[in-house]
C-alpha cells in the first residue's frame, strides 16, 4: 500500500504517458461544454494530468486521501492530439497535528520533442 | 490587464462528480461512496477539488484569451470542500500595482464562501524554462 511510510523525498516513481485525444477532449467537454478552444486543451484538464500520472505511479493508494493544494508552472499549454509524458517525484512530507501531509513534483513534457510544457507540485492529506 | 476576471459557474451534483470521477479516472470513495464518504471526517460525499479549479482556467481564459494561458503560473489551496448541490464561481481581481500582474483568484459556492484560494502570475514574456 502506498502510504505517507512509502513516500520518500527525492525519489523518482518514474513516467506515465497521457494522450490528449479527441475521445479524452469529448469527456472532458461533457461535464465542461464551454471548454471548446480549437486545438488547445482546456486548462482544467492540466490537473487531471497530474492526478492521472500520481494516481498510477503511486499506487495502490489508501482510500480518502484528499487534495490540500496544487501549483501550476505554464510553459506552454498542451494541444490537442499531443501525447503528454509526466514524470513524478515526491518533494517533501511532513506531519502536522497528527495529519500527514505529502507534496509530489510533476514535470510534463510533449513525447517525441521533450518540450516542456508544464509543472506542478500537488499537496496532498494522505489517509495512512 | 482587467482588473477583474469574469467569473465562471458551475452547478455541482452527483451526476456530474460521477462523470468526472470517469474523466480523470477518480474513483477517490470520499468523491463516489456515499457510505464510505458519510463515515469519514467529511461526514458526507465531496466533489474532487480540481473540478472546481477549472472554473479559474476558464475565468483566466475568458478573460485574458487562450494565448495567456501560456504565462500563468498558478497556485491554489483547497479550504473548504464543495458538496453536492452546491453553485461554485471561480473568478479572480488583479492585485494593484502588481507587477508582473497578478490575480487574486477564488473559487466560491452559494454562500459566498472561498472553497479554492490563490493566485495567478501572469509570467513576462521571456521566462522560458527548458
Amino acid at each position: 500500500m502506498f502510504n505517507y511510510d512509502h513516500y520518500e523525498p527525492g525519489k523518482n516513481y518514474g513516467t506515465r504517458d497521457f494522450s490528449v485525444d479527441d475521445a479524452t477532449i469529448a469527456k472532458w467537454r461533457s461535464v465542461y461544454p464551454n471548454d471548446n478552444d480549437a486545438g488547445v486543451m482546456p486548462g482544467g484538464m492540466l490537473a487531471m494530468i497530474v492526478i492521472d500520472a500520481v494516481l498510477t505511479l503511486n499506487s495502490p493508494r489508501p482510500p480518502g486521501g484528499v487534495h490540500g493544494g496544487q501549483t501550476f508552472d505554464i510553459q506552454r499549454m498542451p494541444r490537442i492530439g499531443e501525447i503528454l509524458r509526466t514524470e513524478v517525484w515526491c518533494l517533501d512530507k511532513e506531519t502536522k497535528k497528527d495529519r500527514k501531509w505529502v507534496r509530489v513534483r510533476s514535470e510534463t513534457r510533449a513525447l517525441g520533442t521533450g518540450e516542456l510544457l508544464f509543472t506542478g507540485i500537488m499537496t496532498t492529506l494522505v489517509a495512512q | 490587464m482587467d482588473k477583474q476576471l469574469k467569473t465562471s459557474t458551475q452547478h455541482v451534483d452527483f451526476d456530474n462528480i460521477l462523470k468526472y470521477a470517469a474523466v480523470t479516472n477518480d474513483y477517490n470513495p470520499i468523491h463516489v461512496d456515499k457510505e464510505f464518504a458519510a463515515k469519514s471526517p467529511m461526514g458526507g460525499i465531496i466533489a474532487h477539488g480540481t473540478m472546481s479549479v477549472a472554473l479559474i482556467w476558464q475565468a483566466l481564459r475568458n478573460t485574458l484569451g487562450v494565448e495567456m494561458l501560456n504565462r500563468v503560473h498558478l497556485e491554489i489551496r483547497f479550504v473548504q470542500p464543495v458538496r453536492i448541490d452546491d453553485d461554485v464561481s471561480g473568478g479572480g481581481e488583479l492585485r494593484e500595482g502588481s507587477m508582473p500582474p497578478v490575480y487574486d483568484v477564488w473559487v466560491r459556492n452559494g454562500k459566498e464562501q472561498d472553497v479554492i484560494r490563490g493566485t495567478a502570475i501572469i509570467k513576462p514574456t521571456t521566462e522560458k524554462t527548458q
